[in-house]
């Protein structure tokens, strides 16, 4: 890219951490005024630019963020609960109306092995093909980041 | 030294409230302070710890740090380079509660999203991206310096006093993280230059 002179010798500065903080200003006057288009100097300096406007949100008037040590708290009770009810369904007594469930699924078997195996491998089989279809996609998806690992290593 | 009625009026009032006319103008100072410093904090703590959340915390607890010493906030000589120190240094605490294995000198962050092709890479959104991550694999010190001073356009001796090193360390971190900057900006370009070159899409 062909800038200025001026600009020339002062992005040599800049690089070597030679410029005074008047003369970065310069350069991103400079570089503002061009527009970013293609050229990556132009793009950095209004990145640059554009971090120096970040600020910190304002929270809306009725939302209120609980402090961390509570949310901690909350998440940790949270979590007992969890345990609890988890322990407390595993450990309930069955009753009448479970047997019903159990029934359905003891049903679910076939008497003639040859059937089992069929429908077996056919489970497998769609298993298989999926896991096959989504090992291509990702191979697909990290040959294309190769170039892009090369240029920021 | 006889007071006015509106200085007695105002002593009487500030006695009420339990505090002292010299700590209610301190508090207007730590106030006034605060909200000129809060969105720096902010940002220099988001580019620590590379969380909103977590940022916004370090904001609020910065702030109870300065109320805590507002009555000393006149004594320290820089208080803007002080409470900028206070906010780095409770976000590396944060960083480290988060990351306790890491070796803050040498961090590299992982690329956890999928980047774009390259011949894209001229588009500015995501050349955008590529300088954030570009920025995340500075080592901490390269970093802090490189936001302090691109960000916040503070002076050397000003980074100095906020990081607690030398103008010369300052430098030295600059240069490297601009030398690191730099090379892959060319590489970028001349990447773009050499697809168009060949006339590849």
């Amino acid at each position: 890219m062909g800038y200025p002179e001026s600009i020339q010798a002062l992005l040599e500065k800049y690089w070597s951490a030679e410029t005074t903080v008047e003369e970065e200003q310069q350069l991103r006057a400079f570089f503002a005024s061009t527009g970013t288009g293609a050229d990556p100097m132009a793009t950095y300096f209004s990145w640059l630019s554009r971090e120096s406007r970040i600020m910190m949100p304002e929270r809306r008037s009725g939302t209120h963020r609980r402090p961390v040590a509570i949310r901690r708290a909350l998440s940790i009770a949270a979590s007992i609960l969890l345990l609890i009810a988890a322990g407390y369904f595993i450990t309930r007594p069955i009753d009448n109306d479970s047997t019903a469930i159990y029934t359905a699924v003891a049903s679910d078997t076939f008497d003639d092995p040859a059937e089992a195996y069929a429908e077996a491998r056919q489970a497998l089989l769609l298993v298989a093909d999926k896991l096959n279809r989504t090992r291509a996609f990702a191979s697909e998806q990290i040959s294309k980041t190769d170039v892009y690992t090369e240029l920021i290593r | 030294m006889l007071l006015e009625r509106s200085e007695k009026r105002n002593v009487v009032t500030n006695l009420r409230r339990g505090t002292s006319m010299e700590s209610t103008m301190h508090t207007e100072k730590y106030d006034a302070l605060f909200r000129e410093y809060k969105d720096r904090i902010y940002r220099l703590a988001l580019r620590i710890v590379r969380d909103s959340m977590i940022a916004e915390d370090v904001v609020q607890e910065v702030h109870v740090k300065c109320w805590q010493n507002r009555d000393t906030l006149e004594e320290i000589s820089n208080p803007g380079a002080w409470i900028m120190r206070v906010a780095k240094n409770l976000s590396i605490d944060k960083l480290r509660a988060s990351k306790p294995t890491a070796d803050l000198e040498a961090v590299t962050y992982s690329i956890k999203t999928r980047d774009p092709i390259p011949d894209r890479v001229a588009e500015t959104g995501n050349l955008i991206q590529i300088m954030q991550k570009i920025l995340e694999i500075l080592p901490a010190k390269q970093k802090m310096v490189f936001h302090l001073r691109e960000v916040e356009g503070l002076q050397y001796k000003e980074i100095g006093e906020v990081l607690e090193i030398t103008v010369e360390e300052v430098k030295i971190n600059l240069f490297r993280a601009r030398q690191k900057i730099k090379d892959k900006l060319i590489k970028i370009q001349s990447y773009g230059l050499s697809r168009i070159h060949t006339g590849t899409t």
